[in-house]
C-alpha cells in the first residue's frame, strides 16, 4: 500500500505544553483516515503542520513525499482543505469565489465541473451571504476540491449541519473516496468517525494513544456489550455493579447502562433482581460498544493503551 | 502574477459592494468639502492670493488616507480574520504578502479616487488653484502617506476581535487627527495646549506636506515633514509586524 502522509516522531511545543508529542504514523493512499481526540488534544496543531501552516519543533513529516519544512507551497498546491463554512466573503458570488480560488493553483479543475458534482449549478450567481448553512458547506467543499487535490483535509465536516445535510456530506465524502482521493478527517462526532473512516487515530494530550480500524478499536474494549433500561430509582448503583459479569455502570437519573462481558448471564441476574425487589425492567435496550465508548475509554485523563 | 491580479480584481468587487466603505471614502469627504467649503471656501487663506478651499482640498485628501487605514483596512482585516477568510488564503498557495498587497491596492485606489473626486467637485463649485505638477506631487505624497498609515491600519486590526471594537479603536485614532492636525480648521486658532498636542501628531506633518506641495511648494522645503513621515512609517511597519495576526 502506498503511503501518502508519513509522520516520524513529530513534535510541536508551545511554551511548556507539548501540543503534539512524538507522533509517528502513516496515512495510506485512498483511505479515509480519522483523527479524533478531546478539545486541546493536539488534533488541530497536528493537522496544521500537515497543511503547511505551522513548522514542527522536532521530528519530521512528509506529505505526498514532500518535506513539510521545505516544501509547504508545493504541498498546498496539491492538497485541499475544507474550512468552516463562514470562511468566505459574504459579499462575493459563488461563481466569483470558485473562479478566484481556481486561479491560485497550477492545476485546477473547471469550476463548472465541480459545481455540477456538488449540485451548485443553480447557485452560481447567489451571494454567499444568501446561502443556508448546508449550501455554504457545499461551496466550501467545492473550494477544497478546486485544485483536484490528492489529499483532502476535512476539519469537522458536519459541524452545524442538520441531519439531512450531514447525511449528504457523508455521501459526498464516500464518493470522493471512490475517486481515489485520500481523505483526512478530524471530528468530534464518534458516530461520524465510525461511519466514515477506514482507520482512526485517537489523540490524547498530544500523544497517539490508538490507531486502527473502528471495528478493531471497539473490540479492543474487551467485547463488552451495553444493557440499558429505565432507572426505576429503587435500586442503588452498587447493586447493579454487583451483578455477574458487569464491568462498569453508567448511572444517569433516567437511565442505567450496564457494561457486561457476558450479556446473557447479566440479563438473567438483572431480571431476578427486579423480581425480588418488585419492580419492572422497562425500556430495555441492548447495544454493542461504539466509537463513543472507545473515545471515552482511551482519552480519559492520561489513560489509554498504546497501540 | 496572474493569481495576484485575480485576487486584486476579486477584492475590488468586494470593496465596491461595501456601502460603508463607499460612504466613508467617496461620499463623506465630499460632504465635508461642501459643508466647510460653503462656510469658509472663499475666505482668504494662509498665503497671498489663495483661499481656504485651496488648503482644504489637499487636507481632505490626506484625511482620506487615515480614514481608509483605520476604518476600511482595519475593519476588513478583522472581518476576514475572524470569519476564517485569511485562513482560507493561508491554506492556498498564494503568498501572505499578496493578500496584504491586494488590500493595500484597494486602499490606494480609494485614496486616489477620493482625491480626484474632491478636486473635480471643488473645481466645479469654486475657482481653485490648480497645476498638473502640483497634482502629481500631491499624489506622490498621498502614496507616501499610505505606506505608513496603511501599516497602522494593519497593526490596529491585530488589537481588536470584533468590527465593533475596531471602530471604537479607529475613532480614538481618527478624531484627534481630524481636529488637531489642521484639516478643517487651521491649527493657529486652537488653544495653546492643543497646538502643542498637534505637534505630536504625525498627521499634522502629513497635512502640512500635502498642503505645501498642492500650493506649489517645492518638495525640498519640507525636509522636517518628510523626515517625520519616514520615522512614522518605520514605527508603523514595526507595529504591523508585531501586531498583525492571520489567525483568531
Amino acid at each position: 500500500m502506498q503511503t501518502v502522509i508519513q509522520l516520524d516522531q513529530l513534535c510541536k511545543r508551545y511554551g511548556n505544553t507539548t501540543a503534539v508529542d512524538q507522533i509517528t504514523m502513516q496515512v495510506n493512499k485512498g483511505e479515509i483516515f480519522g483523527i479524533v481526540g478531546p478539545n486541546g488534544a493536539g488534533k488541530t496543531t497536528l493537522i496544521e503542520m500537515l497543511e503547511g501552516l505551522r513548522l514542527p519543533d522536532s521530528g519530521s513529516a512528509t506529505v505526498l513525499g514532500l518535506d513539510i519544512r521545505k516544501h509547504a507551497m508545493e504541498i498546498k498546491q496539491r492538497i485541499g482543505v475544507l474550512l468552516q463554512a463562514t470562511s468566505m466573503p459574504e459579499k462575493a458570488k459563488v461563481r466569483e469565489v470558485l473562479q478566484m480560488f481556481a486561479s491560485l493553483y497550477h492545476k485546477s479543475t473547471d469550476p463548472k465541473e465541480i459545481s455540477a458534482f456538488l449540485g451548485l449549478e443553480d447557485k452560481q450567481n447567489a451571494f454567499i451571504k444568501s446561502l443556508s448553512g448546508g449550501w455554504k458547506q457545499r461551496v466550501s467543499l467545492a473550494l477544497a476540491l478546486i485544485n483536484d487535490p490528492d489529499i483532502l483535509f476535512l476539519d469537522e465536516p458536519s459541524m452545524g449541519l442538520d441531519p439531512n445535510a450531514r447525511k449528504e456530506m457523508w455521501d459526498m465524502i464516500h464518493r470522493l473516496k471512490k475517486d481515489g482521493r485520500t481523505i483526512v478527517v478530524t471530528t468530534h462526532y464518534m458516530e461520524e468517525a465510525e461511519y466514515l473512516c477506514d482507520r482512526i487515530a485517537v489523540i490524547s494530550h498530544g500523544k497517539l494513544v490508538a490507531l486502527d480500524t473502528p471495528q478493531k478499536l471497539i473490540s479492543m474494549l474487551g467485547g463488552t456489550k451495553r444493557i440499558s433500561f429505565r432507572n426505576a430509582g429503587d435500586t442503588g448503583k452498587e447493586s447493579f455493579a454487583g451483578l455477574p459479569y458487569v464491568v462498569d455502570v453508567e448511572w444517569e437519573t433516567d437511565t442505567v447502562k450496564l457494561h457486561s462481558s457476558q450479556i446473557d448471564e447479566t440479563l438473567q441476574a438483572l431480571f431476578r433482581l427486579a423480581a425480588e425487589e418488585g419492580w419492572m425492567v422497562s425500556g430495555l435496550r441492548l447495544e454493542d460498544a461504539s466509537m463513543n465508548d472507545v473515545f471515552t475509554e482511551m482519552t480519559a485523563s492520561g489513560k489509554g493503551s498504546e497501540g | 502574477m496572474n493569481a495576484l491580479l485575480r485576487l486584486i480584481a476579486f477584492d475590488f468587487r468586494l470593496y465596491l459592494r461595501d456601502w460603508l466603505t463607499i460612504f466613508w471614502m467617496l461620499i463623506y469627504p465630499v460632504l465635508m468639502l461642501i459643508i466647510f467649503g460653503s462656510m469658509f471656501g472663499n475666505q482668504p487663506g494662509a498665503e497671498e492670493g489663495l483661499k481656504y478651499i485651496d488648503s482644504y482640498i489637499p487636507a481632505l485628501c490626506a484625511m482620506n488616507v487615515i480614514s481608509v487605514s483605520v476604518f476600511t483596512l482595519n475593519i476588513n482585516m478583522i472581518t476576514q480574520r475572524e470569519s476564517g477568510i485569511l485562513r482560507r488564503y493561508r491554506v492556498s498557495p498564494i503568498r501572505s504578502a499578496s493578500v496584504l498587497l491586494s488590500h493595500s491596492i484597494q486602499g490606494v485606489f480609494l485614496v486616489l479616487a477620493g482625491a480626484i473626486e474632491i478636486i473635480l467637485v471643488a473645481n466645479f463649485v469654486w475657482d481653485i488653484h490648480f497645476s498638473f505638477p502640483s497634482l502629481l506631487l500631491l499624489f506622490a505624497c498621498l502614496l507616501f502617506g499610505c505606506l505608513s498609515f496603511f501599516c497602522l491600519g494593519f497593526a490596529l486590526s491585530g488589537l481588536a476581535k470584533t468590527p465593533g471594537a475596531a471602530s471604537g479603536l479607529a475613532m480614538i485614532v481618527f478624531f484627534p487627527s481630524l481636529f488637531l492636525s489642521g484639516i478643517s480648521m487651521p491649527v493657529d486658532i486652537l488653544p495653546t495646549f492643543m497646538q502643542k498636542l498637534s505637534q505630536w501628531l504625525p498627521m499634522s506633518y502629513f497635512v502640512e506636506l500635502a498642503q505645501g506641495v498642492w500650493l506649489g511648494g517645492s518638495i525640498t522645503s519640507f525636509g522636517t515633514e518628510l523626515a517625520v513621515m519616514l520615522g512614522f512609517a518605520v514605527v508603523c511597519w514595526l507595529l504591523a509586524f508585531f501586531l498583525f495576526r492571520w489567525e483568531k
